[in-house]
Protein backbone atom coordinates (compact mmCIF):
# COMPACT_ATOMS: atom_id res chain seq x y z
CA UNK A 1 0.00 0.00 0.00
CA UNK A 2 1.26 3.29 -0.35
CA UNK A 3 -0.26 7.05 0.07
CA UNK A 4 1.07 9.99 -0.23
CA UNK A 5 -0.18 14.14 0.32
CA UNK A 6 2.72 15.88 -1.48
CA UNK A 7 2.60 19.07 -3.88
CA UNK A 8 3.75 16.38 -6.51
CA UNK A 9 2.38 12.95 -7.82
CA UNK A 10 4.59 10.03 -8.29
CA UNK A 11 4.60 9.39 -11.98
CA UNK A 12 1.97 6.79 -13.17
CA UNK A 13 4.59 4.37 -14.59
CA UNK A 14 6.87 4.04 -11.50
CA UNK A 15 3.00 3.64 -9.74
CA UNK A 16 2.09 0.80 -12.11
CA UNK A 17 5.53 -0.69 -11.82
CA UNK A 18 5.26 -0.49 -8.11
CA UNK A 19 1.96 -2.55 -8.08
CA UNK A 20 2.96 -5.31 -10.62
CA UNK A 21 5.83 -5.94 -8.17
CA UNK A 22 4.43 -6.34 -5.48
CA UNK A 23 2.33 -9.78 -5.98
CA UNK A 24 1.96 -12.04 -9.32
CA UNK A 25 -1.42 -12.64 -8.72
CA UNK A 26 -2.61 -9.30 -9.90
CA UNK A 27 -4.81 -9.71 -13.42
CA UNK A 28 -5.87 -6.41 -13.51
CA UNK A 29 -4.52 -3.00 -12.60
CA UNK A 30 -7.46 -0.05 -12.42
CA UNK A 31 -7.02 3.75 -13.07
CA UNK A 32 -8.23 7.13 -11.41
CA UNK A 33 -6.61 10.15 -12.57
CA UNK A 34 -8.29 13.09 -11.35
CA UNK A 35 -8.00 16.45 -13.28
CA UNK A 36 -8.29 19.84 -12.54
CA UNK A 37 -11.44 21.13 -14.61
CA UNK A 38 -11.25 24.60 -16.73
CA UNK A 39 -15.16 25.49 -16.45
CA UNK A 40 -16.94 26.00 -12.91
CA UNK A 41 -20.63 26.20 -14.11
CA UNK A 42 -20.95 29.07 -16.57
CA UNK A 43 -16.81 30.21 -15.08
CA UNK A 44 -13.49 30.05 -16.14
CA UNK A 45 -11.55 28.73 -13.48
CA UNK A 46 -7.97 29.79 -13.39
CA UNK A 47 -6.47 27.28 -10.79
CA UNK A 48 -7.53 24.96 -7.64
CA UNK A 49 -5.50 25.09 -3.91
CA UNK A 50 -5.56 22.55 -1.90
CA UNK A 51 -4.54 21.71 1.83
CA UNK A 52 -4.80 19.31 3.77
CA UNK A 53 -4.17 18.26 7.93
CA UNK A 54 -1.36 16.29 6.00
CA UNK A 55 -1.07 13.38 9.33
CA UNK A 56 -4.98 12.90 9.42
CA UNK A 57 -5.49 12.85 5.77
CA UNK A 58 -2.51 10.25 5.05
CA UNK A 59 -4.09 7.75 7.80
CA UNK A 60 -7.87 8.06 6.46
CA UNK A 61 -6.30 7.55 3.63
CA UNK A 62 -4.68 3.81 4.71
CA UNK A 63 -7.70 3.38 6.43
CA UNK A 64 -9.94 3.52 3.27
CA UNK A 65 -7.51 1.04 1.24
CA UNK A 66 -7.87 -1.46 4.27
CA UNK A 67 -11.61 -1.09 4.36
CA UNK A 68 -11.27 -1.78 0.17
CA UNK A 69 -9.21 -5.02 0.47
CA UNK A 70 -11.17 -6.21 3.41
CA UNK A 71 -14.27 -5.62 1.54
CA UNK A 72 -13.30 -6.14 -2.09
CA UNK A 73 -10.63 -8.52 -1.76
CA UNK A 74 -7.85 -6.37 -3.43
CA UNK A 75 -4.21 -7.36 -3.32
CA UNK A 76 -2.92 -3.46 -3.44
CA UNK A 77 -3.49 0.11 -3.79
CA UNK A 78 -1.97 3.57 -4.62
CA UNK A 79 -3.59 7.08 -3.08
CA UNK A 80 -2.11 10.23 -4.01
CA UNK A 81 -3.11 13.57 -3.55
CA UNK A 82 -1.61 16.97 -4.49
CA UNK A 83 -1.71 19.73 -2.63
CA UNK A 84 -0.70 23.38 -3.31
CA UNK A 85 -1.63 25.24 -6.19
CA UNK A 86 -2.76 22.93 -9.17
CA UNK A 87 -3.35 24.62 -12.41
CA UNK A 88 -6.14 23.47 -14.87
CA UNK A 89 -5.43 20.31 -17.23
CA UNK A 90 -3.09 18.69 -14.63
CA UNK A 91 -3.31 15.82 -12.52
CA UNK A 92 -4.72 16.47 -8.71
CA UNK A 93 -5.07 12.88 -7.70
CA UNK A 94 -4.04 9.52 -8.57
CA UNK A 95 -5.67 6.66 -7.17
CA UNK A 96 -4.39 2.53 -8.28
CA UNK A 97 -5.76 -0.37 -7.48
CA UNK A 98 -3.92 -3.79 -8.04
CA UNK A 99 -6.63 -7.34 -8.23
CA UNK A 100 -6.80 -10.48 -9.13
CA UNK A 101 -9.39 -9.74 -11.66
CA UNK A 102 -11.22 -6.66 -13.38
CA UNK A 103 -14.84 -6.78 -11.33
CA UNK A 104 -13.26 -6.46 -8.30
CA UNK A 105 -10.64 -4.05 -9.53
CA UNK A 106 -13.50 -1.26 -10.76
CA UNK A 107 -15.53 -1.47 -7.56
CA UNK A 108 -12.59 -0.70 -5.42
CA UNK A 109 -11.36 1.99 -7.15
CA UNK A 110 -14.80 3.86 -7.39
CA UNK A 111 -14.79 3.15 -3.82
CA UNK A 112 -11.68 4.62 -2.64
CA UNK A 113 -12.28 7.72 -4.67
CA UNK A 114 -15.66 8.10 -3.42
CA UNK A 115 -14.41 8.20 0.24
CA UNK A 116 -11.06 10.10 -0.38
CA UNK A 117 -13.21 13.00 -2.05
CA UNK A 118 -15.73 12.95 1.31
CA UNK A 119 -13.40 11.31 3.92
CA UNK A 120 -10.18 12.43 4.03
CA UNK A 121 -9.30 16.32 5.29
CA UNK A 122 -7.92 17.79 1.97
CA UNK A 123 -9.89 21.07 1.56
CA UNK A 124 -9.86 23.10 -1.97
CA UNK A 125 -10.25 26.81 -3.41
CA UNK A 126 -11.29 27.27 -6.60
CA UNK A 127 -9.90 30.30 -8.11
CA UNK A 128 -11.69 31.49 -11.32
CA UNK A 129 -12.11 34.28 -13.15
CA UNK A 130 -15.26 35.85 -10.90
CA UNK A 131 -13.58 35.08 -7.48
CA UNK A 132 -12.23 32.32 -5.40
CA UNK A 133 -14.38 29.49 -3.14
CA UNK A 134 -13.86 27.47 -1.23
CA UNK A 135 -15.57 23.92 -2.65
CA UNK A 136 -17.50 21.23 0.18
CA UNK A 137 -18.10 17.75 -1.28
CA UNK A 138 -21.51 17.38 -0.29
CA UNK B 1 -5.53 28.65 33.92
CA UNK B 2 -5.14 26.15 30.83
CA UNK B 3 -3.54 26.85 27.85
CA UNK B 4 -4.90 25.07 24.81
CA UNK B 5 -3.52 25.20 20.97
CA UNK B 6 -6.46 25.80 18.05
CA UNK B 7 -5.17 24.98 14.46
CA UNK B 8 -7.51 25.66 11.40
CA UNK B 9 -7.46 24.78 8.03
CA UNK B 10 -9.12 26.05 4.93
CA UNK B 11 -11.88 28.81 4.69
CA UNK B 12 -11.25 28.89 9.17
CA UNK B 13 -7.90 29.60 8.25
CA UNK B 14 -8.31 32.00 5.77
CA UNK B 15 -11.40 34.08 7.97
CA UNK B 16 -9.20 34.59 10.90
CA UNK B 17 -5.67 34.80 9.27
CA UNK B 18 -3.86 32.07 11.63
CA UNK B 19 -3.31 28.96 11.14
CA UNK B 20 -2.57 28.21 14.83
CA UNK B 21 -3.12 30.34 17.69
CA UNK B 22 -3.09 29.27 22.01
CA UNK B 23 -5.73 30.23 24.45
CA UNK B 24 -5.93 31.05 28.13
CA UNK B 25 -9.04 29.51 29.15
CA UNK B 26 -10.58 29.30 32.53
CA UNK B 27 -10.29 26.37 35.02
CA UNK B 28 -13.35 24.25 33.98
CA UNK B 29 -14.08 25.74 30.61
CA UNK B 30 -14.79 23.47 28.06
CA UNK B 31 -14.57 23.22 24.23
CA UNK B 32 -18.03 25.12 23.52
CA UNK B 33 -16.46 27.82 25.94
CA UNK B 34 -13.48 27.96 23.47
CA UNK B 35 -15.87 28.32 20.51
CA UNK B 36 -18.81 30.30 21.52
CA UNK B 37 -16.38 32.84 23.52
CA UNK B 38 -12.84 32.51 23.56
CA UNK B 39 -11.90 32.53 19.44
CA UNK B 40 -14.79 34.99 18.69
CA UNK B 41 -14.40 36.99 21.43
CA UNK B 42 -10.30 37.68 19.97
CA UNK B 43 -11.33 37.66 16.41
CA UNK B 44 -14.18 40.30 17.29
CA UNK B 45 -13.92 41.53 12.97
CA UNK B 46 -14.64 38.03 11.79
CA UNK B 47 -16.95 36.72 15.02
CA UNK B 48 -20.60 37.01 13.31
CA UNK B 49 -18.78 34.65 10.02
CA UNK B 50 -17.31 32.35 12.63
CA UNK B 51 -20.43 31.61 14.54
CA UNK B 52 -22.91 31.38 11.29
CA UNK B 53 -20.03 29.37 9.70
CA UNK B 54 -19.59 26.63 12.27
CA UNK B 55 -22.82 27.08 14.28
CA UNK B 56 -26.53 26.30 13.13
CA UNK B 57 -28.30 29.67 13.20
CA UNK B 58 -31.57 30.75 13.08
CA UNK B 59 -31.83 34.48 12.38
CA UNK B 60 -28.14 35.35 13.73
CA UNK B 61 -28.90 32.82 16.77
CA UNK B 62 -27.14 30.01 17.77
CA UNK B 63 -29.08 26.85 18.21
CA UNK B 64 -28.49 25.05 21.12
CA UNK B 65 -29.47 21.45 21.74
CA UNK B 66 -31.45 20.12 24.82
CA UNK B 67 -28.13 20.17 27.26
CA UNK B 68 -27.60 23.55 26.16
CA UNK B 69 -24.38 22.89 23.85
CA UNK B 70 -24.89 24.54 20.38
CA UNK B 71 -25.09 22.67 17.72
CA UNK B 72 -22.39 22.37 14.82
CA UNK B 73 -22.95 22.60 11.48
CA UNK B 74 -20.99 19.91 9.48
CA UNK B 75 -17.95 21.01 10.86
CA UNK B 76 -15.70 18.36 12.78
CA UNK B 77 -13.84 19.29 16.31
CA UNK B 78 -10.85 17.13 16.64
CA UNK B 79 -8.56 16.00 19.70
CA UNK B 80 -5.66 13.60 18.94
CA UNK B 81 -7.03 12.68 15.74
CA UNK B 82 -10.43 11.91 17.63
CA UNK B 83 -13.62 13.97 17.10
CA UNK B 84 -14.74 15.57 20.97
CA UNK B 85 -17.77 16.37 22.12
CA UNK B 86 -18.25 19.96 23.18
CA UNK B 87 -18.41 19.75 26.57
CA UNK B 88 -15.02 17.88 26.49
CA UNK B 89 -13.04 19.75 30.13
CA UNK B 90 -9.97 21.91 28.50
CA UNK B 91 -6.92 20.54 30.05
CA UNK B 92 -3.77 21.99 29.67
CA UNK B 93 -1.40 21.66 26.48
CA UNK B 94 -4.63 20.28 24.52
CA UNK B 95 -4.29 20.52 20.98
CA UNK B 96 -7.84 21.23 19.00
CA UNK B 97 -8.56 21.31 15.32
CA UNK B 98 -11.26 22.88 13.59
CA UNK B 99 -11.98 21.14 10.52
CA UNK B 100 -14.52 22.59 7.70
CA UNK B 101 -16.41 19.70 5.20
CA UNK B 102 -13.68 17.91 3.07
CA UNK B 103 -12.92 19.17 -0.37
CA UNK B 104 -10.50 17.10 -1.67
CA UNK B 105 -10.51 15.01 -5.52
Amino acid sequence: MKVRISEKLDSLESLVDLLKKSSDEIGAIAVFIGVVRGTRGGEKVLRLVYEAHESLASEAMKNIVLDAKTKHGIIDAVVEHRTGTVPVGEDVMHVLVAAKHRKEGFQALAEIVERVKHGVPIWKKEVTEEGAYWVENR
Amino acid sequence: MPTVGVRYFGRLRELLSIKREEYEVEDGAVLADLLLRYIPGRHEEASKTWNETIFRTVKGEIILSGDGMPLLRNYLVMMDGKSIDLNHRLKDGDEVTVLPPFGGG
